[in-house]
């Protein structure tokens, strides 16, 4: 035997191929959706930053503008600018394909690769494409028409060419923008509903139809219980409600707050929050980083020191078991800032609070606090799994380590996606912990910047609610998104199938 | 295939006893069948011999061997579970490949492969991140950005998984062939994935699972589920098979259909197995020798035939069989010159065959026992015939049980062929077939043998 024929590389052998799983295929789609969005807004980030650092929160007036830069903005500066931003969206196509191959392949994941499929495909991508070019001029153009704007409203001196070689052309790409967008926008929905339509068309059996009647009288039925959903919907909606209102609109209140002009007010407010540098140096989007750092960091650390703690408290029997369990939970059984202050010694003395290391300080000390609640919450999923398919695999002679990687932990996915989500909201907004221990100003993490906003406070305007509503939707929006992605992890039963 | 051998094997607890003094000898290629009530350790015995449960007193010798203090990877048996217990993550193939996987001696070469993967993919990274870092570093605006390159490292890998989703499977054959080069364990790992291979195919032929090959457990039906559970513990030919109640989880009729595939299957395999079931009938149908088991202790082992003959004690006779056997209390006496079986309702002449056991227990309490089947109904009197009345008719068909009712409120049942024509609170007359009468004695509930004496259960 050639070395050759004992590497199983024989396609056509459909027994010999192990089949790749359909479902991490679909991860990688969620990983790369995910890694596009990211790159795109620290692309985005970065960019901007660069050339817009001299914006400064105008601290007297309730407006914060962006707006004036382009009062000190070079002709080069300028070119730069929309160069970056085409370079910005054609990453931004490049992730929209992905996105839209994503939704594809969960579409069509029963289905055969064939000759419509892919034309649907090219024509998804071509409209997902130009529907983000059209987004770049939209966008692009409503900066340079709000520049052009102030310069006039204010009188300050402008460069003349904006107005003239720019401001027309962008009004016009600006309208006709808007109008391809819209239509590749209803394009892509109708046609992914009409891809989703199909399938569950043809998944539907025929027995299964419901006469008009039925549905009506379903509806009469469930009334009662509708209006007491939507009684419980207002009241937990309307803050969420209030935030986005705010943060679209034109006034700092809440009460006052009044939606006029809302685009305007939408980018103004929140590139107020992203693109600005507060009084203390510190930026929003390495805040942003840091936080994300510290978020996966305890998270990872906590589950990976959890996961083993509690499958030795769960299975394992041994003298003290009990004892160390009750242990770990006593930890939860008094508040951990009394905590704060011996910690904060400790660490000064290993070094640990210098301005260079300051972050893996918090992050050592935050997981440290997670590590506890991490293991009681894995070794109540471990104790769900039945014993027998442990058994089974020490029988099939995994062993106890083999049994623990193979067989335990996959069962536990969705267990440990909850904690790592726990353990991520957690340390994502944490204050305490982050402003006793970061004394550097350029360390700043995200709740950190939160309180710089108070600071900011005059008695013309005790909160900036205009920078505070969209502040909270952008740091929002992870946890959001992270609890969408992983939602399905959540809700599906591990061990369905594996036991009577 | 193996000899199993159990010596005053005892398990415990705390103070409760589960197995008590268990003596077993398991020849090779014997199905033995633990059987007996829940709670009476016949899984526990299972498990001991597993390696699942310690053993507290006695021996368990495999092959000579003695394995108490051998871990169940190292014992070489393999177990069927009552709850199926298959890797719900795993497809049918993983399932059936899982054993033989764990036990590869080339472990090294997994390890090594996965290291080279990750490495792989790391150099691609960092391909693209120097790309993006020192030849879009001239594009003016880009300079500087090298958090932005770190993120383009990951984004060029994943994206190039997306766009080649195949080329996962080359890199993979790629990094295989490279490792094989130097390391000969990659090879062997090869070689035995191929032997893998070749035995999950005879596997699921042999169990008509062809089709199921890809699918993970939660789309398998309760029967399939079963077989692919079976097919587990064959693709190893492991010394013995160890059965925890394997058809208990499945309809009525699909136990019965996979009762006679099991039976195929093991005449088949010709292997060693130990099968555990509450259910006399599979215990029956599929054993060649019978362990009935009640609290622990080991009450008789023998064929089902035996079994079934010549109970050892009250509770086997009581055990076997369906309808369970008639007991009646009485006392034997000396009458008309012969002896009688006298109890509250009825005396009955005993027949020739069972008077020199009897007598060293005349006037003495005694029971008497009586299978369903043995028991004939006329309407007319014959000899040595007892009166009864009818007092319920159970047809199942292929039988009627019919409730007999003596004086005294003493209750019979006996198993008629075909549809009975009785009719309920009918007077008929009762006969008892002469040689298949039990005796016990009703201090020990002991068999009393036909050549004299009282059996042992020791023996």
């Amino acid at each position: 035997m050639t070395e050759k024929n004992l590497v199983i590389t024989e396609k056509n052998d459909n027994f010999l191929t192990l089949e790749p799983e359909k479902t991490s295929k679909e991860n990688i789609f969620l990983i790369i959706a995910i890694f596009g969005f990211i790159l795109l807004f620290i692309s985005w980030y970065q960019i901007e930053s660069l050339l817009w650092n001299r914006i400064r929160y105008t601290t007297g007036s309730g407006w914060v503008s962006v707006a004036p830069i382009y009062q000190n903005t070079s002709l080069t500066d300028m070119r730069y600018m929309i160069t970056s931003y085409l370079v910005m969206y054609l990453l931004g196509i490049l992730c929209n394909f992905v996105i839209v191959a994503f939704l594809l392949k969960i579409i069509m994941i029963d289905k055969i690769w064939n000759e419509k499929v892919k034309k649907l495909t090219v024509v998804l991508s071509i409209s997902s494409g130009l529907t983000s070019i059209t987004g770049f001029w939209l966008f692009n153009s409503i900066w340079v028409i709000e520049g052009i704007k102030l310069i006039t409203d204010t009188g300050q001196p402008g460069y003349d060419w904006v107005r003239i070689d720019i401001g027309d052309l962008s009004q016009f790409i600006f309208i006709i923008g808007i109008i391809i967008s819209i239509i590749f926008f209803i394009l892509t929905i109708l046609t992914i509903i009409f891809l989703i339509g199909n399938r569950e068309k043809k998944a539907a059996k025929p027995g299964m139809k419901q006469n008009v009647g039925d549905v009506i009288r379903n509806i009469l039925l469930n009334i009662p219980f509708y209006l007491v959903l939507i009684f419980y919907l207002i009241f937990t909606l309307l803050p969420v409600y209030l935030t986005l209102k705010i943060s679209i609109s034109t006034f700092s209140g809440v009460s006052t707050a009044e939606v006029k002009e809302p685009i305007k007010a939408l980018i103004i407010n929140y590139s107020s929050v992203i693109f600005s540098v507060s009084k203390d140096e510190t930026q929003f989007g390495s805040a942003f980083l840091r936080s994300i750092f510290l978020g996966i960091g305890t998270g990872t650390i906590g589950l990976i020191v959890a996961v083993s703690a509690a499958y030795a408290l769960a299975r394992f029997k041994f003298r003290g078991n009990k004892f160390f369990t009750f242990l770990i939970i006593s930890t939860q059984m008094f508040p951990g800032l009394i905590l704060l202050i011996p910690q904060y010694i400790i660490w000064s003395t290993l070094g640990l609070l210098e301005e260079k290391v300051v972050i893996l300080g918090v992050l050592l000390a935050s997981s440290t606090g997670a590590t506890a609640y991490c293991t009681w919450m894995m070794k109540g999923y471990f104790e769900t799994i039945p014993i027998d398919i442990e058994e089974a695999s020490i029988m099939d002679g995994a062993g106890k380590v083999g049994t623990f990687v193979k067989i335990a932990l996959p069962l536990v996915k969705s267990g440990m996606v909850a904690v790592l989500l726990f353990t991520l909201i957690t340390s994502w907004q944490d204050f305490v912990l982050a402003r006793t221990f970061i004394q550097a100003e350029t360390k700043q993490t995200l709740p950190l910047l939160f309180y710089n906003y108070q600071n900011m406070a005059t008695s013309d305007a005790p909160v900036y609610f205009d920078l505070v509503a969209p502040y909270s939707i952008i740091v929002a929006l992870p946890i959001v998104t992270f609890f969408m992605l992983l939602q399905k992890t959540l809700a599906v039963g591990a061990v369905a199938g594996g036991i009577k | 295939m193996a000899k199993i051998i159990f010596e005053n094997v005892t398990k415990k607890f705390g103070e409760f006893i589960a197995v008590k003094n268990l003596n077993l000898e398991i020849d090779d290629q014997e199905f033995v069948c633990l059987v007996g009530p829940s709670g009476c350790g016949k899984t526990t015995s299972l498990r001991m011999l597993a390696g699942l449960e310690e053993i507290s007193e006695g021996v368990i010798k495999i092959d000579e061997n003695i394995v108490n203090d051998i871990p169940p990877k190292d014992r070489d048996i393999a177990m069927v579970f009552q709850s199926y217990a298959l890797y719900p993550h795993y497809t049918v193939y993983d399932n059936l490949a899982f054993g033989l996987r764990s036990r590869q001696k080339v472990k090294s070469a997994n390890f090594i492969l996965s290291t080279m993967e990750i490495l792989f993919y790391g150099i691609i990274a960092i391909l693209f991140w120097a790309f993006c870092r020192y030849i879009l570093n001239f594009i003016p605006f880009l300079t500087g950005n090298g958090i932005l390159f770190f993120w383009a490292g990951l984004f060029g890998v994943s994206l190039m998984l997306v766009m080649f989703p195949e080329s996962r499977h080359d890199i993979h054959n790629l990094i295989i062939s490279f490792g094989s080069k130097f390391n000969k364990s990659i090879v062997q790992l090869q070689e035995e994935e191929v032997n893998i291979n070749e035995k999950v195919k005879e596997t699921i032929k042999l169990l008509g699972i062809e089709k199921q090959l890809w699918k993970k457990p939660k789309q398998l039906s309760g029967g399939q589920r079963q077989r692919v559970a079976l097919g587990r513990a064959i693709i190893r030919n492991p010394k013995a098979f160890l059965m925890d109640e394997p058809l208990s989880n499945l309809d009525a009729k699909l136990r019965v259909q996979m009762r006679a595939e099991l039976q195929r299957l093991t005449n088949k395999l010709k292997a060693t197995t130990i099968y555990v079931t509450h259910d006399q009938i599979e215990a029956m149908t599929l054993g060649d020798r019978i362990v009935v088991l009640n609290e622990g202790i080991a009450n008789q082992i023998g064929t089902p035939k035996e079994v079934y003959n010549t109970p050892l004690n009250q509770f086997v006779a009581g055990f076997i069989g369906s309808p369970s056997m008639n007991f009646v209390n009485g006392k034997i006496i000396n009458k008309d010159g012969g002896k009688v079986f006298h109890s509250e309702s009825f005396s009955y002449k005993i027949p020739e065959r069972y008077l020199i056991g009897i007598e060293d227990f005349i006037e003495k309490d005694v029971i008497l026992g009586i299978r369903p089947e043995h028991i004939e109904l006329n309407r007319s009197e014959t000899n040595n015939s007892l009166s009864a009345t009818i007092g319920v008719l159970e047809p199942i068909g292929s039988d009627t049980y019919v409730y007999i009712d003596f004086p005294e409120f003493i209750e019979m049942i006996a198993k008629v062929e075909g549809i009975a024509s009785f009719k309920i609170d009918e007077q008929i007359k009762v006969k008892f077939l002469d040689d298949q009468l039990h005796f016990f004695d009703a201090d020990s509930k002991m068999r009393i043998l036909p050549k004299g004496g009282i059996a042992d259960s020791q023996k």
